[in-house]
């Protein structure tokens, strides 16, 4: 073999093995999209009821709500089809009412959870949590909804205009950053006061909307 | 020189061969970690790990009060969890996710609200269909997801 021949074998093995090396880049790149994300700031610090996520606070929660938990994690991974990664319980509280219902809390990603024992629950931006814009509601029977809500540090009671008729109809006490009541099927706004009676934030619940799409009860 | 030069171009097929070989595994995995965003489709499950299934229908484009069932190859199934999500942030507050009992046609408004709301099936709405509806002043990106 002459020199020009094995320099010509040296040279396109430099390029077979970069071309490689760049192939197996591109993949792990591709495997790891978050490894170089930033980390996010935890929303938590509006919700004070969320505690760091450790085994004795992830054993406080009901059994059935630790499988909603499991779900809320695992769904960014599957909405997308494996192209995002899972996330974790970051932050949880378990709240347990005056009146006998059981609330769990948890920080997901940059979502914060309520989900109600035995019944409705929902996820929402931690950002729209903290400005008290986060509920979900479920219908009881057809005369109301049984609605769940997450207020942010500071606010303690929960005031029910039920018609949006700028009247309050019923006030409903916050434990914990968390407010449950069964309202009636009609156009709803809830504004969330401190202990000076000041408004803190206000959002309309559509349970107007909620009951026109529910056939059960047309 | 004369001999040198058949080797030569042999040596060049070998390795545009070798080369062709390694860029085409690697841009096939590398679309086989990507979303399938050209497909047409917009219902799909996946098997979960642990067991059981995990679900997904949307519309990018949902009209207000219209249901938009999951429309899979099989559609009745014994559906245990169910949520519904929207591409907007969560702001559409206007959302639920029904359904619909196998039996008899029944049909149940599940959960509504803002963010994702969601949560288990009534076990006598089993097995059933699952359905999605907003009532948003315009068409809306929503989604409804489930486990089985």
């Amino acid at each position: 073999m002459t020199q020009m021949t094995r320099n010509k074998t040296h040279l396109m093995g430099a390029i077979t093995l970069a071309l490689a090396v760049t192939g197996v880049a591109l993949i792990l790149a591709t495997q790891s999209p978050d490894a170089t994300s930033a980390p996010v700031e935890t929303p938590a610090s509006k919700v004070e009821v969320l505690q760091p996520a450790t085994a004795d606070a992830l054993n406080a929660v009901p059994e059935e709500t630790r499988m909603q938990l499991d779900y809320m994690t695992a769904r960014p991974a599957l909405v997308s089809e494996g192209a995002a990664a899972a996330v974790e319980v970051s932050e949880v509280g378990v709240v347990n009412r005056a009146d006998g219902t059981e609330v769990t809390v948890a920080a997901i990603g940059e979502d914060i959870c309520a989900f109600l024992a035995g019944g409705v629950g929902g996820c929402d931006d931690g950002k729209r949590v903290a400005a008290g814009q986060s509920f979900s509601a479920e219908p009881i029977g057809c005369d109301g909804y049984r609605v769940l809500g997450i207020a942010p540090d500071g606010v303690t009671e929960i005031a029910i205009d039920s018609q949006a008729d700028g009247s309050v109809d019923v006030t409903l006490p916050v434990t914990s950053n968390v407010y449950v009541g069964t309202l009636d099927p009609v156009q709803t706004v809830a504004t969330g006061l401190d202990e000076a009676g000041e408004p803190r934030f206000s959002v309309g619940i559509p349970l107007d909307s909620y009951a026109a799409m529910n056939e059960a009860c047309k | 020189m004369a001999q040198v030069k058949p080797q030569s171009h042999a040596s060049l097929k070998r390795w545009l061969i070798a080369s062709g070989a390694v860029l085409l595994l690697a841009m096939l995995l590398i679309a086989g970690r990507q979303p399938d965003t050209a497909s047409a489709h917009n219902d799909f499950c996946t098997e979960q790990s642990g067991g059981g299934w995990y679900c997904i229908w949307y519309d990018p484009s949902l009209a207000p009060a219209t249901p938009h069932w999951f429309n899979a190859a099989v559609t009745l199934r014994s559906w245990n969890y169910a949520a519904v999500s929207d591409g907007h942030g969560g702001t559409v507050t206007q959302k639920c996710v029904h359904m619909m009992r196998g039996s008899d046609g029944y049909t149940m408004q599940l959960f509504c609200g803002s963010g994702v709301p969601q949560g288990y099936t009534p076990g006598y709405m089993r097995p059933g269909y699952l359905f999605t509806r907003h009532g948003a002043g315009g068409a809306r990106y929503i989604t409804g997801d489930g486990a089985h």
